[in-house]
């Protein structure tokens, strides 16, 4: 009687529950075969959410990605509305960061608008691509909090100006877009030391990457492709890479498999004359290759209260584009995002207030009976961040013959040597007659070095590792 | 017997009891939180939550402001007969998503609400369907009370929204100015201009980013 009697009313709480506005979201098990149906289905829909804005960064990201930039641009969109709130993060401010309403580091906003900007020039609606490129050089311009702070700093999102600028063009305005294109080349003002100490670091970490992958190289060629030896591993389109690859210094003016003629009717390799709206206008094809991870976070301090950035490992330094296997000219570097990390200033009074969290924490932790307490009380730092975001962008306009074409691309380390695992191929990339195709390429580690499924068990089988992308 | 009679009474009287809380508790959890609200505001009231945004307050200020200045324009107050006004564009040089041309219409129902009738305006977004109905009753395939001739414009009205912003660490500023003019369609002369400024500044949280 008396559990009938409780069941009764917890069904009745349950009901009224559900009829306020309380039952779960209904989520449709349709069209999973397209992941971005699975992903858009999980966002929350409650602006009030502190992962509302991330969330639907991460989702535009991908969905620029699968080809989908119509189904990004609402999504982002969203997200750019809710910049513009104002939240308390009270919750953050007493306990963890992590309870604060993400909006983005300087740079991920940046970045937000320059997405957004991408989709509407590529639609035509030049007046609204302006406005969101806009706003993210404004963006960019928050990373500028102390005086003593070069303002070069907060105007050296170079893709962002270099969208801009072909807007700019687009709508007539050729004063402006001239601006935007030289700006787009503003380097980032580093500190000489720390700049120097990163390229040391990346220098000595290709160095022994390529030692290593030296010794992988030869490990592999001995391994698979020894009939005699070893019959059983053996795989008969195994290439020879324990050659010390070539400088840049060397590089092909064509590939072995070119075509008889060369598809390039204008190119350059000359800064100076590729960020200009003639130049760009004269393009009917362009390439944005995004290369490598974005910057990470990390926890320090003596109770994890403090977010600092982390360096990701990016091998590529030089690109060079061909086009049906004829040398078509440099990519440009316009963007690195961890250098936009590296030189954002830190809000001081953020520092200051988990820092002194962290203290506080531990002096708790030293007190009797308030120790207990202590020990529950999360002052921990924040490192979500957009973890889809490329680590560098570079640019290469040319134009080229109408028609469908092969693009390769050949990068090169800090140290000028060819690293051929890098090396990435895309077939059948349209040029138009008139106008441009804007193309968005993400060559990664091993892309053109696909194994059909029993070769991998092979491989397996040896003690390789295929698939596992390294930062070599 | 009694006994468990008065006990089995008292038990259900405690259920009661509680069920009657978790209803309470359920039903205020309702009404209060779960169900979410809508409430009417005064049309002229701050945005507060969003920053630097244009809100309806400044919209409206602007179009009552130029209607205002409008009227009382001796071309229009002492012309013969009533001038007539096409609208040419609103263009958006601002860095602010928003339908510029929503500013002329709420100028425009402004105007035709208060001018007494001292102003025609064209409706030009329509002309398409006017030259087919036009054309239908020459025809004959409708019905006509007598041809009226297409009215040319005596005057164009346009505008431009230009803003500029800039932001330094947790501090922003934003800048806004919306001009409207009036101009003599067959002069080409400006005969009237005026423009509505704002300038907001917002300063961000410690835990913004």
């Amino acid at each position: 009687m008396r559990s009938r009697k409780r069941f009764a009313a917890c069904l009745l709480t349950t009901a009224l529950l559900f009829a306020g506005g309380c039952q779960p979201k209904r989520v449709r098990p349709t069209g999973w075969s397209n992941p971005l149906n699975a992903m858009e289905a999980r966002l929350t829909q409650d602006t009030n959410d502190t992962n509302y804005v991330l969330e639907r960064m991460e989702f535009g990201r991908r969905a620029i990605l699968y080809g989908c930039p119509l189904r990004a641009k609402p999504r982002l969109m969203e997200a750019f509305e809710q910049l513009e709130a104002e939240r308390d993060n009270v919750g953050a401010a007493l306990s963890s960061e992590r309870l604060k309403y993400y909006k983005g580091e300087t740079y991920e906003r940046a970045m937000l608008g320059v997405y957004l900007g991408m989709i509407e020039y590529q639609a035509g609606r030049y007046n609204e691509a302006r406005i969101f490129l806009t706003r993210a050089l404004d963006f960019d311009r928050g990373a500028v909090v102390k005086d003593t702070t070069p303002p070069e700093v907060g105007e050296d999102f170079g893709l962002a100006y270099y969208w801009l600028g072909k807007t700019y063009a687009r709508l007539g305005d050729k004063g402006n877009a001239e601006v935007a294109f030289r700006k787009a080349t503003t380097q980032t003002p580093r500190k000489e030391k720390d700049a120097a100490r990163e390229r040391e670091a990346d220098c000595k970490s290709a160095a022994a990457g390529l030692k290593k992958r030296t010794e992988g190289e030869t490990w592999a060629w001995q391994t698979f492709h020894d009939a005699a030896k070893k019959p059983d591993l053996y795989m008969e389109d195994t290439v020879n890479l324990t050659e010390p690859p070539p400088p840049l210094a060397d590089a092909p003016a064509a590939l072995p498999d070119a075509a008889p003629k060369s598809p390039v009717l204008r190119t350059t390799d000359k800064p100076e004359e590729f960020f200009t709206p003639a130049y760009q206008d004269d393009a009917n094809l362009l390439l944005t290759l995004e290369l490598g991870r974005c910057p990470f976070k990390y926890l320090a301090g003596l109770h994890g209260e403090r977010t600092e950035f982390g360096r990701p490992s990016i091998p590529p330094h030089h690109v060079r584009v061909y086009i049906d296997g004829h040398y078509a000219g440099p990519a440009f570097q316009t963007l690195d995002l961890w250098e936009q990390a590296a030189t954002q200033d830190r809000i001081g009074e953020k520092d200051a207030a988990q820092t002194t969290k962290g203290v506080l924490k531990e002096i708790l932790s030293h007190v009797p009976y308030a120790s207990m307490a202590s020990g529950h009380w999360d002052v921990t730092g924040d490192v979500r961040h957009w973890t889809s975001l490329p680590g560098r962008v570079c640019l290469f306009a040319a134009k080229v013959t109408p028609g469908p074409h092969t693009i390769r691309l050949l990068m090169y380390d800090v140290n000028d040597r060819l690293i051929r695992r890098w090396t990435s191929t895309w077939y059948g990339v349209g040029a138009p007659e008139s106008g441009e195709a804007c193309v968005l390429l993400q060559p990664t580690f091993d892309r053109d070095n696909t194994l059909p499924p029993e070769l991998v068990q092979k491989a397996v089988a040896a003690g390789a590792t295929p698939g596992v992308s390294g930062s070599f | 017997m009694p006994r468990i009679t008065s006990r089995s009474g008292s038990f259900g009287h405690r259920v009661a009891t509680r069920a009657g809380l978790v209803l309470t508790l359920a039903l205020a959890a309702v009404v209060t939180g779960c169900a979410g609200q809508t409430a009417r505001m005064d049309l002229d009231s701050e945005d507060d939550a969003l920053l630097g945004a244009i809100g309806s307050k400044d919209f409206r200020s602007v179009c009552f402001e130029m209607a205002q200045s409008m009227v009382r324009l001796p071309q229009i107050q002492n012309a013969a007969k009533p001038p007539t006004i096409a609208f040419v564009d609103m263009v958006n040089n601002s860095d602010e998503i928003l339908n510029a041309d929503d500013l002329l219409y709420k100028m425009r129902t402004e105007l035709i609400k208060n001018s007494g009738g001292k102003m025609v305006f064209l409706d030009r977004d329509i002309i398409e369907q006017i030259r087919t109905e036009r054309r239908d009753k020459q025809r004959g395939k409708v019905t006509s009370s007598g041809g009226k001739p297409v009215y040319g414009a005596d005057f164009f009205l346009a505008g431009r929204v230009e803003s500029i912003r800039r932001s330094r660490g947790r501090t922003q500023t934003k800048y806004m100015r919306i001009s409207v003019r009036l101009t003599d369609a067959s002069s080409s002369a400006i005969v009237w201009e005026n423009d509505y400024e704002l300038k907001k500044m917002v300063m961000r949280g410690v835990y913004d980013r």
